[in-house]
């Protein structure tokens, strides 16, 4: 009830800004203005989920319904991947970037029939308490490590792109909007841990549901004649394939980069495409900030439901995040196609190129104003250079977006043109799309009013601050009560419990601002991929053995842990860093065909028989990439064309065959784990 | 019905795991599987074949273990069919995109939404099946 009294309460004051908007308020004081009562929303939110109980902060209080979880779960979960990283892979790789979808959401439902309602019935209240009920505890303390490793890198990249978001939105420098974002995370879940993100969640998730798709549907009825984004780029799809293979034809694309939307496996082939996806699910299936967040739920059936509720949710936003990408590549497509001459190019180019989201030939408007980093600009030819630095010098730290433009126009974009040789028409491998964003662009793109943009960023900082909640509650619940509990011996009271949880909260988030802001550039894509396996490989196979085989010990759980991780990071490893050796080593097992085959060979010879340190180098790196292929497409290095990125095939079923097989060792000592079992499987 | 559950799986994972090291098309005129196509009925195949002798394993098991069972068959025909759908999309989605669906050539849409759509009804599906199998045991035991 509270929850729809917020949202209701906050989409009236989102029209209210629509008025205001047109009364003459300013882009910069809507932001400011909707981004603000978002925040206090969420903070009152978690306020009214407040609690001093130890079931409280650590599962959410065991009295949740499950479409509430569910809406909270979706919120940290799905969203800002899908507010992010996910629409510009798509709108890059086309049909390659779909596989996260089906493998996010068969994630979920193989959590729902082997994990969750298991974990629930157990009685833990954390992901690691319920392995440790099993196997002891040391095999806690090592489950509790490994939720740190899975869930502390989604966290810090989290992090980092987020505040980069704001960063660039609110025109804050990056330090303050890490800062704000950790402490506002840290405020949250200090208030009441996973009860009050969990109240908080819900209302999160309605805000951003509206935000991914208020901008959608005006744009889907104005191009496709459909206010339903989901169901409406059908036809849009046809005519972006239509005009690139008329763009191909005439020579007017860049073969090296260019991809096409609609055409499969261009970059996976098929094989790999299923295995990365199975290794996204099994991932999922056993990442602990989702698991343990079902905890709050009053029974193991409503936990069920509850993960059921959550595919469902996140199916509404994945859905439609394919028609961020589509409408995108469908204009920039277009106006390849149109051979516009860069004299007349339409408003929504100018638009994207004021906040640096698109780049005509190398440059945009919005460099102007913040010069990117020293080694991005010298890629520039230096005339161009130049150009920008004396265009920038002459304009004032606010100059205005007309006479920005006039200045663009004029002294910037016809040297860029000039230094890139053509013919002054616009292609396609001419216009460079930043894609950290593309909700946050579309905006831009369709010309849609100032408060959509505001509430576009209210729901991605929304999403990032909900991801952020569940990630750092997971990883000092782990720290607070499975790796102090364990030194303790439980022996804690449940007030000293609650205060070190508390601690563990504030320090897991001042830990990660510090990490992210001294780590930059960090892949939220590649540190996804490596939580995935990680939890794939380690806590999978740990949870499998504790809810399903009745014979399995801590020694064989340990051995499995050790074998499959030990295995995975051996390939990955192998196929990423050491792929020469590794080819060298293992060339039986490798289907590398005879051309491959040989040409890594003749390098090798090259490499070998380089007498110069920098020749030798270069052909060094020749022979790298040849060995090492990329992190989803197989080199010569390789065991069966199994990709690095697909790591995890090799060591899942290790881990799980040797928990099983150790556990089959006859011993005399009594286990308790029938008593265990009888209760998750009543 | 679980005999030829097992059967057919059987013969599924046999024939693909002869197809893709090139062994069937020495017997029969059988157009060799490509590795992908091969995981994928390879897969379809365990999915049947764990059903079929979970089956069997419930209907001859002692009523104190049958739940146990039951929620081990109704686990492992999920997962297995979510793995079959997984690997069902890159294999078929060429065969697919010579259909549209709503102007959307159809591979393309399974991969978008059609696959993610299927997981979410399998959801609800298991949850419902769940809880009625769950249902049948309590009433069972109260019986007893």
């Amino acid at each position: 009830m509270l929850v729809s009294a917020l949202v209701a309460g906050f989409l009236a004051i989102t029209t209210f800004a629509g008025v205001a908007e047109g009364l003459g308020a300013g882009k910069s004081q809507l932001t400011w203005a909707l981004s603000g009562l978002a925040i206090i929303a969420v903070i009152y939110c978690a306020f009214a989920g407040r609690t001093a109980s130890r079931v409280g902060m650590l599962t959410g209080g065991g009295d949740m319904g499950p479409v509430l979880t569910a809406m909270a779960v979706a919120a940290s979960w799905a969203s800002f991947g899908a507010f992010t990283v996910l629409p510009g892979l798509v709108y890059e790789n086309g049909f390659d970037a779909l596989l996260p979808i089906a493998g996010l959401i068969g994630g979920l439902v193989v959590m729902q029939a082997l994990v969750a309602p298991y974990v629930y019935r157990s009685g833990a209240l954390t992901v690691p308490e319920f392995i440790g009920m099993r196997f002891g505890p040391v095999v806690r303390g090592v489950a509790a490590l490994l939720v740190v490793m899975v869930a502390l890198p989604i966290m810090l990249a989290t992090l980092a792109i987020a505040a980069d978001i704001a960063s660039r939105a609110y025109g804050i420098a990056p330090l303050p909007a890490i800062a704000a974002i950790a402490a506002l995370t840290a405020t949250v879940l200090a208030i009441g841990g996973f009860r009050a993100a969990l109240w908080a969640g819900a209302f999160q998730f309605l805000i951003i549901l509206a935000a991914f798709l208020v901008p959608l549907v005006p744009a889907s009825w104005n191009h496709f004649g459909n206010p339903i984004p989901q169901i409406a780029y059908g036809p849009a799809l046809l005519e972006i394939d239509r005009l690139e293979a008329k763009l191909a034809e005439a020579g007017l694309v860049d073969f090296t980069t260019f991809r096409p939307f609609l055409r499969p496996n261009m970059d996976i082939d098929p094989l790999n495409w299923g295995l990365i996806a199975l290794v996204i699910a099994a991932g999922t299936a056993a990442m602990p900030q989702v698991a343990q967040r079902f905890l709050a739920v009053r029974s193991a059936e409503q936990s069920r439901r509850a993960v059921a509720w959550t595919a469902l949710f996140a199916l509404l936003i994945f859905a439609a995040l394919p028609a961020y990408a589509t409408v995108f590549r469908l204009q920039l497509t277009r106006l390849a196609a149109s051979e516009t001459p860069t004299t007349d190019l339409p408003t929504w180019v100018w638009n994207l190129s004021a906040t640096d989201t698109l780049r005509l030939h190398g440059v945009s408007a919005g460099m102007l104003l913040r010069p990117p980093p020293a080694d991005a600009s010298s890629s520039l030819p230096p005339d161009v250079d130049a150009a920008l630095e004396t265009a920038a010098s002459g304009l004032s730290a606010e100059p205005g977006e007309p006479l920005l433009m006039h200045v663009f126009k004029s002294n910037v974009l016809p040297v860029a043109v000039n230094a890139a040789g053509g013919d002054g028409k616009l292609t396609l491998s001419a216009m460079e799309l930043e894609t950290d964003a593309l909700p946050l662009a579309f905006t831009s793109l369709e010309e849609q009013p100032a408060i959509v943009a505001a509430l576009v960023l209210s729901g991605t900082m929304l999403a990032a601050l909900a991801s952020l909640a569940a990630l750092a509650m997971t990883v000092a619940s782990a720290v607070s009560h499975d790796i102090v509990g364990v030194v303790t011996r439980g022996r804690m009271s449940e007030r000293w419990d609650v205060f070190v949880t508390r601690g563990a909260i504030v320090a897991t988030c001042v830990v990660a601002a510090v990490i992210a802001y001294a780590m930059k550039g960090l892949d939220l894509a590649v540190l996804m991929l490596a939580a995935i396996s990680i939890a794939a490989v380690g806590l999978l196979p740990m949870l499998l053995a504790a809810v399903w085989c009745r014979r399995a010990t801590a020694a064989g759980v340990l051995l499995g842990l050790v074998a499959g991780l030990g295995a995975s990071g051996y390939y990955a490893l192998g196929t990423g860093p050491y792929a020469v050796t590794f080819a060298d080593t293992w060339s039986s097992l490798s289907n590398a065909d005879v051309e491959a085959v040989a040409s890594f060979e003749e390098s090798m010879s090259v490499w070998l028989q380089t007498p110069d340190d920098a020749a030798r180098a270069e052909a060094y790196e020749t022979v790298r990439s040849m060995a090492g292929g990329t992190l989803v497409r197989p080199g010569v290095a390789n065991w069966f064309g199994i990709a690095p990125a697909a790591n995890a095939v090799i060591g899942l079923p290790l881990a799980l065959l040797l928990s099983v097989l150790v556990g089959l060792i006859p011993r005399h000592r009594k286990s308790d784990a029938d008593d265990i079992l009888a209760r998750l499987h009543p | 019905m679980r005999l030829l559950k097992i059967g057919i799986g059987l013969v599924a994972i046999v024939a693909a795991m002869a197809s893709a090291v090139g062994w069937l098309d020495a017997v029969v005129a059988f157009p060799a599987l490509s590795t992908s196509s091969a995981a994928f009925v390879i897969a379809a195949g365990i999915a049947l074949l764990t059903n079929g002798i979970l089956g069997f394993v419930v209907a001859n098991t002692a009523d104190g273990l049958k739940s146990r069972f039951a929620a081990a068959q109704l686990a492992t025909s999920t997962v297995v069919f979510v793995a079959v759908v997984i690997l069902a999309i890159p294999v078929l989605n060429r065969a697919l995109s010579l259909f549209t669906i709503g102007g959307f050539p159809l591979g393309y849409w399974f991969v978008a939404q059609g696959a993610a759509l299927l997981l979410v009804m399998l959801a609800f599906r298991h949850e419902a099946k769940t809880a009625a199998s769950e249902a049948d045991t309590a009433d069972a035991r109260d019986a007893r």
